[in-house]
């Protein structure tokens, strides 16, 4: 790697001549290829650390992210997240290889679109399920309520308590029997 | 002997919770009085047991029976007086022990209070809380046993028996001290040492309501009854939970080290899924009682909150939340289980059985979509939205995920900060509309026409957070949103003082106080809703505007976040008088070049533990806070690694708790009586004169 950047270099201190083109695409390989040698160098604060440890969970103490957990493995765990960062991956890299090597359980949500959705997707359902029953019970409620009002005069509260508990009076008393 | 006594109490404590099962059952179907009476004593019974076995087990902490082996576990020579009393809950023999004390306390204080006005409730109700304590009992007594002891038996291996073995003797006293234990550290803490007692009274005190709710169902009497007699034994338990909630948040805060409150952790989700669903009976349970509405759903209500107590009980303590397997491993797992689920099918049949009757018909019917009734449903459906939210991601889906895809997966903050904020913001939303609406029918003109002030006070609001910088969208609208449930608390405490004012002359702070004499309900009502509307602004000031950093300096040197300065300035060690080894780094913290505050964050080191706690300060008597965590250090000082956070408005989350509890205090308290002119006025209308001679 450190022969492909000093070819670079010494390609572009020589200036020989050569098509806009060629030169123009040999120039970018070797960059490419020297990303990652020059990214070896990248300083990495514990900041930077921090917030990819906080999107992991511990893969040994339960539901405990990764930056606030004081164990000697998570510390370990952070000082990989550390190198892997100076070795220029992403952080979605970083979190992808812990997923791949410790599970779905390193993180928040799953990674996996199954387990992603069936975990995102069920609580709204169960929402908006629950908000269709209760708002279809309250409309039949309330035609209910209109039709009985239509039908008949309300009687007042007295009465209907009597007959209701008169009803029930009679009900325990059959039981009894 | 300790030992012998506390077992003792405790297997006659079972037996008496059987028999008044067996009494109150049998005294209910024969109409026995005298066997009812004999059930309700043994009932009280039960908690004298449990008081006495529960002092046992004190004395032992205290005087340091190590030979007991929970004693050995928790304690050692070291522990302080202070540490030795909560070490009664500090493990899972001793809290089981204590749970039982505070259930069988409620229970007794429920039966002796309850017992002259709701007699034909009453053996039903001793049936359902001694059938509960006899389970509880039974768990301390045959799995999880606090009393049992170490000996050395004849081939000199120890075994944990409560009685001497044969052929067994007692291990030596100094053998003994000088191995054990001590109590957890991250039980050495304020919030932990009252947090537990606080969760297991608001757990615990939800088995009234329900044990009057089963009785009603099993009596017939379907009436108001049940639920005039356990409004306040709702109230008080959800105090206790609502208490226990804040305490444990302040703990994670101060203890844990994370520079937050609340983590989503499926332990705390536990203890929030019962508040969620008991917050929705306490509004529910309104609706029967003024309008003989909603009967099936209250019950259906106050089993979910018990049945949410037991499985939040039985999750936390069997294991299941490491691992659905982990529970099975675990001795008191599958009892528990069983319980939770013979205890909700049993009281789902028996809604179901008097719903297939009739007898659960409703008395009134809905007649408005924007009545308070309706409203009130709709505030129910959120909260059961929410709980089913959050139980879906503490334990549904990491079960099924579990046990049917084979694949272990956490649903942590993540997933709980995009679920959960449209339901809180829906709720807070219902929250200020629904107090507004009148029972029965409302027209949106009159709704409309209520709302006006409030909404106007909340756009002022939301202008002045756009004025002093609060660019966010989310943000303003959360604000404006949660503020406006505030409003409507505050302006509708403030018309009906001026109400009072304009009529009676009275002075606004005797109108007021008037005004929280008379209905202290309803205007008990409003503080709560105050006291969550500054919980709400504190969670999300914190959450959304939090900042922090972590750098490693040398004395003198400092780092800047959020327009604070922090200098390191020097690192010192010391040995506590309990053995541990703390290290305390000294920083100053400034602003504009003034000096705040000097503050000592610090981690502990415990000699029988590896295990560090780190000291978070909080300095600040205002809204925000500087929260500094002492993360590493080398040896002699001159490099330092600290974890620093910035967390504006989030003592608010703590006044708000306070608040929220002093109107759950004014709620519960009885009302005034009404002046007895007011009475006989009532009497002249034509009904029954009420107004005393």
């Amino acid at each position: 790697m450190l022969a492909m950047a000093h070819l670079a270099r010494r390609f572009a201190s020589e200036r020989a001549p050569a098509p806009p083109l060629v030169a123009g695409l040999l120039l970018l390989a070797l960059l490419l290829a020297a990303i990652p040698a020059l990214a070896q160098n990248i300083p990495v604060t514990d900041d930077e650390v921090n917030a990819v440890a906080r999107r992991l969970y511990c893969p040994v103490c339960e539901n405990i992210p990764l930056d606030a957990c004081g164990t000697p493995a998570c510390i370990q765990w952070r000082a990989e997240i550390r190198a892997q960062l100076e070795a220029g991956r992403t952080p979605e890299q970083v979190i992808t290889d812990f997923v791949q090597r410790f599970g779905e359980r390193v993180v928040g949500t799953p990674q996996d679109p199954m387990l992603r959705a069936l975990s995102l997707v069920t609580p709204w359902l169960l929402a908006a399920v629950a908000l269709v029953v209760a708002g279809t019970t309250v409309y039949r409620w309330r035609r209910r309520g209109e039709a009985a009002q239509t039908a008949s005069p309300t009687p007042p509260a007295s009465h209907r308590d009597d007959a209701y508990y008169r009803e029930r009076l009679e009900a325990d008393l059959r039981a009894r029997r | 002997m300790l030992a012998e006594v506390g077992f003792v109490a405790v297997l006659l404590a079972f037996a008496a919770a059987l028999y008044a099962i067996v009494a109150s059952v049998l005294g209910a179907r024969r109409h026995h009085e005298a066997l009812v009476l004999s059930a309700r004593n043994a009932g009280i019974f039960v908690f004298v047991l449990v008081l006495v076995a529960s002092v046992a087990l004190l004395v032992a902490l205290m005087t340091e029976q190590y030979q007991i082996s929970y004693v050995w576990a928790v304690t050692d020579p070291a522990t302080p007086d202070f540490f030795r009393f909560t070490a009664l809950w500090g493990s899972q023999e001793g809290s089981l022990l204590f749970w039982n004390l505070i259930m069988s306390g409620f229970t007794a204080a429920a039966l002796v209070m309850n017992w002259r006005s709701q007699r034909r409730l009453m053996p039903y109700v001793i049936a359902y809380t001694m059938a509960t304590l006899a389970f509880f009992l039974g768990l301390v007594l045959f799995l999880e046993n606090p009393f049992t002891r170490y000996w050395i038996g004849p081939d000199n291996r120890v075994v944990e028996s409560v009685l001497m073995p044969a052929g067994a003797r007692a291990p030596q006293y100094a053998t003994l001290a000088q191995s054990a234990n001590g109590l957890n550290p991250l039980l050495r803490h304020f919030g932990m040492i009252i947090h537990p007692p606080m969760l297991y009274l608001g757990f615990t005190g939800f088995v009234i309501p329900f044990a009057f709710a089963m009785a009603a169902l099993a009596s017939g009497d379907l009436s108001t009854n049940w639920i005039k007699a356990t409004r306040r034994w709702s109230l008080i338990a959800w105090i206790f939970l609502s208490l226990g909630l804040i305490l444990g948040g302040r703990w994670a805060y101060d203890v844990l080290g994370w520079g937050g409150y609340w983590g989503w952790d499926p332990v705390e989700n536990a203890a929030l899924l019962p508040w969620l669903i008991g917050t929705a009976f306490l509004h529910s349970v309104m609706i029967q009682e003024k309008r003989g509405m909603l009967k099936v759903w209250n019950m259906l209500l106050v089993i979910l909150t018990f049945s949410a107590v037991i499985f939040g009980t039985f999750a936390t303590r069997s294991g299941l939340v490491e691992s659905v397997h982990s529970f099975a491993e675990s001795g008191i797992g599958f009892p528990m289980f069983a319980f939770w689920a013979l205890v909700t099918l049993i009281s789902v049949g028996l809604i179901l059985w008097r719903w297939n009757r009739g007898e659960l018909r409703d008395e009134h019917q809905f007649t408005s979509l924007l009545g308070r009734e309706s409203l009130f449903v709709l505030n129910n459906v959120i909260f059961v939205a929410l709980f089913f939210a959050i139980f879906w991601g503490s334990f549904g889906a990491p079960i099924i995920s579990e046990l049917f895809i084979g694949v272990n997966i956490t649903l942590g903050v993540e997933y709980f900060t995009q679920v959960t904020p449209p339901l809180f913001l829906a709720m807070y939303v219902l929250m200020g509309v629904a107090p507004l609406s009148a029972w029965g029918a409302t027209s949106l003109r009159r709704l409309g026409r209520s709302l006006a002030v409030p909404i106007a006070m909340t756009l002022i609001f939301a202008l002045a957070l756009l004025l002093l910088g609060v660019r966010s969208a989310g943000a303003l609208a959360g604000y404006a949103v949660v503020a406006f449930a505030g409003f409507v608390a505050l302006f509708e405490t403030y018309r009906g003082a001026k109400a009072r004012r304009n009529n009676l002359g009275e002075s606004w702070p005797a109108a007021a106080l008037a005004l929280f004499a008379r209905n202290r309900r309803r205007y008990g009502g409003y503080i709560v809703h105050l006291g969550i509307t500054v919980i709400g602004i504190g969670v999300i000031g914190s959450t959304l505007y939090q900042q922090e950093t972590q750098q490693t300096l040398a004395p003198g040197d400092t780092l800047q976040l959020a327009g604070y300065t922090m200098r390191y300035d020097d690192l010192v060690h010391a040995i506590a008088e309990d053995g541990r080894s703390m290290t305390i780094a000294n920083v100053t913290v400034s602003r504009d070049g003034n000096e705040v505050a000097r503050l000592r964050p610090r981690q502990d080191l415990y000699p029988d533990m590896p295990m560090t706690i780190a000291g978070a300060t909080s300095p600040f008597p205002g809204t925000d806070d500087f929260y500094v965590l002492l993360v590493g250090w080398n040896d002699s000082g001159s490099a330092v690694t600290f974890k620093v956070y910035y967390n504006p408005l989030i003592n608010l989350v703590w006044w708000g708790g306070l608040i929220l509890i002093i109107g759950t205090l004014v709620a519960a308290w009885k009302d005034e009586p009404a002046p007895v002119y007011a009475r006989q006025r009532v009497s002249s209308d034509g009904k029954a004169p009420v107004a005393a001679a």
